[in-house]
């Protein structure tokens, strides 16, 4: 499945970076990514970016949608339900909102990791060491509706109807335009946190018997509940700090790839992060392709797919 | 690495340039305009051949006092990859939406001016005179400047009436706005401005009853094209006020964007004015 | 010699309230002790001291090892705990949830050994649940289910086995079952704990009874020197009938008194 997912995320990038407003045939593609030939800045600064960043948000998001689906033994977890996602937000729209993005561009990526961190703390300082599932998730609820009013605050008293509409555009997640610098930013955070998700398998494996029986079976769940949360909080708040929010994917792509993975946790992280990636960077095709007045936005595509088979899934729940 | 892509990317046009020299009117910059309100400048501003592309939106008589200008022009969606392709000498730009857009491009070596949204007729006179000038028509600018500066003149006497501009959800426009100044410079007294509004504010429907002003003016982009679009937009509660205020719609597109374009608008304000007066 | 555990002077505070009091206990390795008492006489909180997944006063050695000073792997290694909580979530195949009892023998890197697999056929063999291999746990029938989760912490092959209320909830065959699995593993080496409700199993099949009740251990050793007339009406508030059969001791619970 592992070589599936991958070639079909090569074929994915492969085809992104052959969309665009620009035609360009396929050896003028190759040579530009060599930065050879009259197509290299058009295919190095800004369709290789977008690309790369659309790999690593996809990715982000379904790695730690897999992942918090195993810690709380959820499986309507994702990033947002810890309340990371909403508090990377707030982060971003403050940086936009008090003018610190257009003086100093850093400061957009930095204050949404910065929101995204101060969430996991706060969930974590909540939910205590030894915490039980329920207390994470309902901390989780407390922080993300905290960040959501916070963000709804600062719109509110935007400054002008300008600032407001680039704080709403801005939460509706793109990867439009990114540059290298966006990419030098998000990638070593989000390769960073994806380490730290990958490295807990076998712990979320345990604790798919319960938090009791993982403990006697040697894993410390203070520890591995904190490096969940940690590893969520670098990857996606890097991930909504260049991007946007996305919404689904995290929730999406762990639940149709759970039963191709007999259902065990550990092996549900890396396919998830491959269908991720695959998934984010095929909505950002389409954006490309729909040929609306203004460019779709990713999170509008992916809140379309995902919220009705997010109610789907709730229906079957509820009657299973 | 930027100025290397610099170079391949002018080549050509350089080139071009060079061939074309002895005509000196064809060496004027090109222009892409990626932003509505950077559109109809680049429209008031340049010539026809120096436009490359504007945005899809100018063209929308709701939206963009330059609308008839912007007939036929060819159009992008704003991003990095179609300015790249177009090769401009110039980028015309929002400061807000396009961040990212201009940053990208920027970093690729274009020329990118990034409009500001300045909330004073001095400030868009400058605005004016400054993208002007870049587009090589230095003389266009000062003189569409001087014509809106003269617009904006107050004219002596007290203010023949009150008004207030009404936009969705309550929002209006206070002390210190282009409208204010433009309501001013029509003999019109800015009721939301006396009701100690500052810039972007709203004003509640119950002191708008309370103190209702001699004119209301809707703008909204439905104005212009229903007359229901008035009925919709004002509560019962105005409808029952006696004497009946006066309504009138304003477009749009007269104030959404600054620019010379507002000289116009204020002469409209003039004309309500006057209406109410006769 | 020196019993596998050791539990001495044990007690163990749960949320501001003193639960196990000054609680001891030997089981000698080759021993399947029943831990018995009313409800609320501190058998589940004794456990999971004994298990390490609750914090606790006094000592608890394991194999001569102070169990406190024991990183968790080892503690893995040397004790398995099955817990009464039974759910598992998703819907794991139940070969999987036995392999996951061999997870403190795993290197990091590595997958499954040769000696874990034939660890997890050895368990699923003894819980008689090696037909169920690939089947979803979320789908087995509660007795099914219970067997599964006993190959799971019989496949961590520790020393010492401890169990919560094994046989809650399941049949007269299934229990008698599993008390057969507990014992058939007693009599091949382990020390084993288990908690038990029904006095009946705990006469029929335990080397030892301890009884407990309002924290404190109120005696241990044989059955039938235990569970006394005189025991059972103090600590259960019962009368019980008794007897022998088949050289084994049998106890019915009759009436309250």
């Amino acid at each position: 499945m592992l070589a599936g997912l991958s070639a079909a995320l090569l074929a994915a990038a492969l085809a992104s970076l052959a969309t665009g407003y620009v035609p360009l045939p396929w050896p003028e593609l190759v040579a530009g990514l060599f930065g050879q030939g009259r197509a290299g800045p058009l295919v190095q600064e800004i369709r290789l970016p977008r690309t790369l960043l659309a790999i690593g948000v996809g990715a982000t998001l379904g790695l730690s949608g897999a992942a918090l689906q195993g810690l709380l033994r959820n499986p309507l977890a994702e990033p947002g339900v810890v309340g990371i996602s909403a508090s990377a937000g707030l982060g971003s729209v403050l940086a936009l909102y008090f003018g610190m993005a257009a003086a100093w561009p850093p400061a957009l990526p930095l204050s949404g990791m910065a929101g995204a961190g101060l969430a996991a703390i706060l969930v974590l300082a909540l939910a205590g060491r030894a915490a039980g599932m329920l207390s994470l998730v309902l901390a989780g609820v407390a922080v993300s509706s905290f960040a959501v009013a916070l963000t709804a605050l600062a719109l509110n008293l935007a400054p002008n109807p300008y600032a407001l509409s680039e704080m709403l555009f801005w939460l509706l997640g793109s990867v439009r335009d990114r540059s290298r610098d966006d990419v030098l930013y998000a990638a070593p955070l989000m390769i960073l946190g994806g380490a730290m998700l990958l490295a807990g398998g076998r712990g979320l494996d345990a604790l798919s018997l319960g938090e009791e029986t993982a403990a006697s079976l040697g894993v410390r769940v203070g520890r591995l509940q904190a490096r969940v949360v940690a590893g969520t909080a670098l990857a996606v708040g890097a991930a909504v700090s260049v991007a946007g929010s996305i919404g689904f994917v995290g929730l999406v792509v762990p639940h149709l790839l759970r039963p191709l993975c007999r259902h065990r946790p550990s092996a549900l992280l890396l396919p998830s992060a491959l269908a991720g990636a695959i998934l984010v960077v095929a909505a950002d095709i389409l954006v490309r392709l729909v040929p609306t007045a203004i460019e779709l936005h990713l999170g509008v595509v992916t809140a379309l797919v995902g919220a009705p088979f997010f109610l789907a899934l709730l229906f079957r729940l509820g009657r299973g | 690495m930027r100025s290397s892509i610099r170079r391949r990317l002018s080549g050509p046009a350089a080139m071009g340039a060079v061939l074309m020299a002895a005509s000196p009117a064809i060496a004027l910059p090109t222009v892409v305009s990626i932003n509505l309100c950077a559109d109809q400048l680049a429209l008031a501003l340049a010539d026809r051949a120096q436009i490359l592309a504007i945005g899809p939106l100018a063209a929308d008589p709701a939206l963009s006092a330059m609308h008839g200008e912007a007939a036929g022009m060819p159009t992008v969606r704003g991003t990095a990859e179609e300015v790249l392709r177009l090769a401009p000498d110039l980028v015309l730009s929002g400061a807000h939406q396009q961040r990212k857009t201009n940053a990208l491009l920027e970093r690729m070596g274009f020329r990118v001016m990034a409009l500001p949204s300045p909330d004073d007729v001095e400030g868009v006179a400058r605005m004016t005179v400054a993208v002007a000038e870049a587009l090589g028509h230095g003389p266009r600018g000062r003189r569409l400047a001087a014509e809106m500066r003269a617009a904006f003149r107050v004219p002596a006497g007290p203010p023949t009436a009150s008004a207030l501009v009404w936009r969705p959800n309550g929002f209006v426009s206070g002390r210190g706005t282009l409208s204010d100044a433009g309501l001013a410079a029509a003999g019109l007294d800015n009721a939301a401005a006396r009701a100690g509004i500052g810039a972007w504010g709203t004003m509640p429907l119950e002191r708008l009853v309370a103190r209702p002003p001699d004119l209301l003016l809707l703008e909204d982009y439905m104005a212009e094209k229903s007359s229901r679009a008035q009925a919709l937009l004002v509560h019962p509660a105005l409808a029952r006020l006696s004497p009946p205020m006066r309504v009138a719609a304003v477009p749009t597109a007269d104030w959404l964007c600054p620019g010379p374009w507002m000289a116009g608008a204020v002469g409209r304000l003039r004309d309500l004015a006057a209406e109410g007066r006769g | 010699m020196t019993p596998l555990l050791a539990v001495d002077r044990v007690s163990v505070v749960l949320g501001g309230r003193p639960v196990v009091h000054d609680a001891s206990l030997a089981v000698p390795a080759g021993c399947l002790t029943a831990l018995v008492g009313p409800n609320g006489a501190g058998k589940t909180s004794l456990l999971r001291a004994i298990a390490g997944t609750a914090a606790w006063q006094g000592g608890i050695r394991v194999g001569g090892q102070d169990l406190r000073r024991m990183p968790a792997e080892v503690r893995a290694r040397t004790v398995a705990y099955l817990p009464q909580q039974r759910d598992v979530a998703w819907g794991l195949a139940a070969r999987d949830v036995v392999a996951l009892g061999r997870l403190p023998h795993r290197t990091f890197a590595g997958g499954e050994s040769a000696a874990d697999r034939a660890a997890i056929g050895r368990a699923m063999a003894a819980a008689d649940v090696a037909a169920l291999a690939g089947r979803p746990v979320d789908r087995l029938s509660g007795g099914e289910r219970a067997r599964v989760l006993l190959a799971r912490a019989l496949a961590q092959d520790a020393a010492l086995l401890v169990v919560d209320e094994p046989t809650a909830a399941l049949d007269p065959y299934h229990q008698i079952q599993v008390m057969e699995v507990l014992r058939a593993e007693a009599d091949a080496g382990r020390a084993v704990v288990a908690v038990l409700h029904d006095l009946a199993l705990a006469a029929r099949f335990a080397h030892q009874v301890a009884l407990m009740d309002a924290g404190r251990m109120v005696a241990a050793g044989a059955p039938a020197s235990v569970l006394t007339a005189a025991a059972l009406a103090r600590v259960y508030r019962i009368e019980a009938l008794a007897g022998t059969h088949d050289g084994a001791g049998w106890i019915l619970p009759w009436r309250r008194c």
